[in-house]
């Protein structure tokens, strides 16, 4: 599972940082890569099928629920892989830090679009966000 | 079971008071209360032929069947019911002369030379002389005599009586012999205090219990399951100085028609179903002599009348029997509210209406409402929406038709609320969020995580999407139709208790 997430926090490659050696070699990405798979089901969940709301179904809402997810994947992520460098007194350079928050809160955004095309067609009020895919 | 097992309604509707009662049951049938009638075919009796009651009757009946072309009823009940014209019937099988053709004018029955002239020639009052002449004279006023026929009776069914007795001979009346089969059925709407409506419907009953040898189906028609609602006063007409009708005299001709009835009509059993409505409370209406300007306010007894015509064919065949042109235990009713108020709401009605139309016209309504006050353009976040686009909300179907029809239809639910005694099962006035208050008299359930009464056209938008996906419709008007009439019905099954 470490792989696979270092594999795409990394893009094969592309997006190597300082931190990417140390995230793997303590197990890391998998740590983050299953919080965004988690949350990004839970909010799924709870925004298709348990608020599925006709008031709350327009693309501009669905927006917001994906950045939020992000954002606060994105946080917790931060703070995790900052606890962990702090105890085993890592140093890395900020900019680090935030390029690989930033790829966690792109990579949440994305799993929560491809969740929500893919499970939406259950919910009574959301099937259609945030596009219409029904012929 | 299909509607095509029904017999068929031939619905005879004489004078100003046989189209507002065939108005009310034009707005029923929209809303899908069930009627056991394959099809209803109006037929119109009335020789004022601007009469506002009757053209706006007839543009109702018109758009109601440009709505209906458009739908199917696979799920969907609204507009089920099917109007047809006269002429457009098919021959029914059976002996008897073969006719092709009538002069009825869609709805509207034909009789021969009331077109125009007046009275006087019609009776050929000036080729008379004598005995005949005088006594002519003695039972017609000159009033009566110059009186232009195409204006109607105005309230004298001495009149009416001379010039309907024609109707037996008329090409109509062979025609509509020859589309009558077996087990028709066949109700007569008038009102007893008034001219065309007093004068026509025993005129009718003699013709129907005994017609001429020469009509197609004679034995079919004298031994019709037959029934008729004779309506007696429930509104005045305000005195002006030349008036010509005076609903001081409503009282005492309803008297001498009831009399007339008892010997002629219930005394020889001639009917099958009677149903006398009427009311002690009335208001008065502005005064005119029929045409243009006499557009009645709906009223409750209209309500009731159409609600007579529904109950008659529920009837079982077997207690709507004929033997020789007698009806053999002929049944009478009358209608008894819950209670003796000026403004009737959904709980004054008896239980039997109640559970005949309260579900449909509450069904009819909101759809109403959320048409006319939601629909602006199609949300396209709304999974119901799916497929349609605002070209539709300019479309013949929903511009030209559909909200046509809903401009009468909310004109009539208006005016019987206004009327005396007032009929009022909704108000339509209530804003975006108050649809929990739209059915006079009645509370909603409580629903949702806090428990609330109230709810708005975003929970409606709920049930649209609820439904979104169940319907079967093809054809985006039949879709359209389906999809509402699904989500208010689940609407009405959720929010409204079955105790109120």
């Amino acid at each position: 599972m470490n792989d696979f997430f270092a594999n795409l926090f990394e893009l094969w490659g592309i997006n190597m940082t300082e931190i990417s050696d140390s995230l793997y070699d303590y197990n890391l990405y998998s740590t983050i890569g299953g919080l965004m798979m988690v949350t990004c089901l839970m909010v799924f969940i709870i925004y298709y099928y348990i608020i599925n709301s006709p008031d709350f179904n327009k693309k501009g809402h669905w927006l917001i629920v994906t950045a939020l997810t992000g954002i606060f994947v994105a946080i917790v992520s931060l703070i995790i892989l900052n606890k962990k460098f702090t105890f085993e007194e890592l140093g890395y350079l900020f900019g680090d830090y935030i390029q690989f928050t930033l790829t966690v809160l792109f990579f949440t955004m994305a799993t929560f679009f491809v969740f929500s095309l893919l499970g939406k067609h259950w919910s009574t009020n959301c099937k259609d966000t945030p596009i219409r895919t029904r012929r | 079971m299909s509607n095509y097992s029904y017999p068929k309604l031939f619905l005879f509707c004489i004078g100003g008071t046989g189209s507002r009662v065939l108005k009310a049951l034009t707005f029923l049938m929209a809303a899908g209360v069930d009627i056991k009638a394959s099809q209803i075919i109006p037929i119109i009796i009335d020789p004022d032929r601007a009469n506002g009651d009757v053209t706006r009757t007839i543009e109702i009946l018109n758009k109601y069947r440009d709505v209906r072309s458009k739908l199917e009823f696979d799920r969907n009940k609204f507009f089920n019911a099917e109007f047809q014209t006269l002429n457009s019937l098919d021959v029914a099988t059976g002996e008897g002369k073969e006719v092709g053709s009538t002069t009825a004018e869609g709805f509207r029955f034909g009789i021969d030379g009331t077109k125009e002239g007046r009275f006087k020639d019609f009776i050929a009052f000036d080729k008379l002389q004598g005995a005949n002449r005088a006594l002519l004279s003695a039972l017609f006023t000159e009033e009566n005599l110059d009186a232009e026929l195409k204006a109607g009776f105005k309230g004298n069914p001495h009149m009416g009586s001379v010039v309907l007795n024609r109707f037996s001979e008329s090409e109509d009346f062979n025609f509509f012999a020859s589309r009558f089969s077996q087990n028709d059925r066949v109700f007569i709407v008038s009102s007893i205090f008034g001219g065309t409506g007093a004068a026509g419907f025993p005129l009718l009953v003699k013709n129907i219990r005994s017609p001429r040898t020469s009509l197609r189906n004679p034995e079919w028609i004298k031994n019709a399951r037959l029934g008729a609602i004779t309506v007696k006063p429930y509104f005045g007409v305000k005195q002006v100085d030349d008036s010509k009708i005076n609903s001081g005299t409503f009282i005492s001709k309803t008297k001498a028609a009831l009399e007339y009835y008892h010997s002629n009509i219930t005394g020889n059993n001639s009917l099958n179903a009677l149903y006398y409505l009427g009311d002690t409370l009335t208001l008065d209406y502005n005064y005119n002599e029929g045409e243009m300007g006499q557009k009645n306010m709906a009223h409750l007894i209209e309500f009731l009348g159409a609600m007579a015509v529904i109950d008659f064919m529920g009837l079982e065949d077997h207690s709507l029997v004929t033997e020789d042109s007698k009806a053999i235990n002929p049944i009478y009713k009358e209608y008894g509210l819950n209670g003796d108020v000026k403004t009737v709401t959904v709980k004054n009605l008896g239980r039997q209406t109640r559970n005949r139309v309260f579900k449909p016209l509450t069904q009819y309504t909101y759809s109403y409402l959320y048409w006319s006050r939601n629909l602006s353009s199609f949300p396209s976040n709304q999974p119901w929406t799916k497929g349609f686009d605002d070209s539709f909300l300019t479309s013949q179907f929903f511009d030209d038709d559909l909200r046509q029809f809903n401009r009468r239809y909310e004109e009539w639910l208006n005016e019987m609320g206004l009327n005396e005694r007032g009929l009022k099962l909704f108000r339509l006035d209530m804003g975006h969020g108050l649809l929990h208050q739209v059915i006079e008299g009645i509370k909603h359930r409580k629903k949702g995580l806090f428990a609330k009464e109230r709810w708005s056209f975003s929970e409606f938008e709920g049930y649209l999407n609820s439904v979104d996906g169940k319907v079967r419709a093809t054809a985006l008007p039949a879709l359209f139709m389906e999809l509402f009439y699904m989500a208010t019905e689940k609407i009405f099954d959720d929010r409204i208790p079955n105790s109120n």
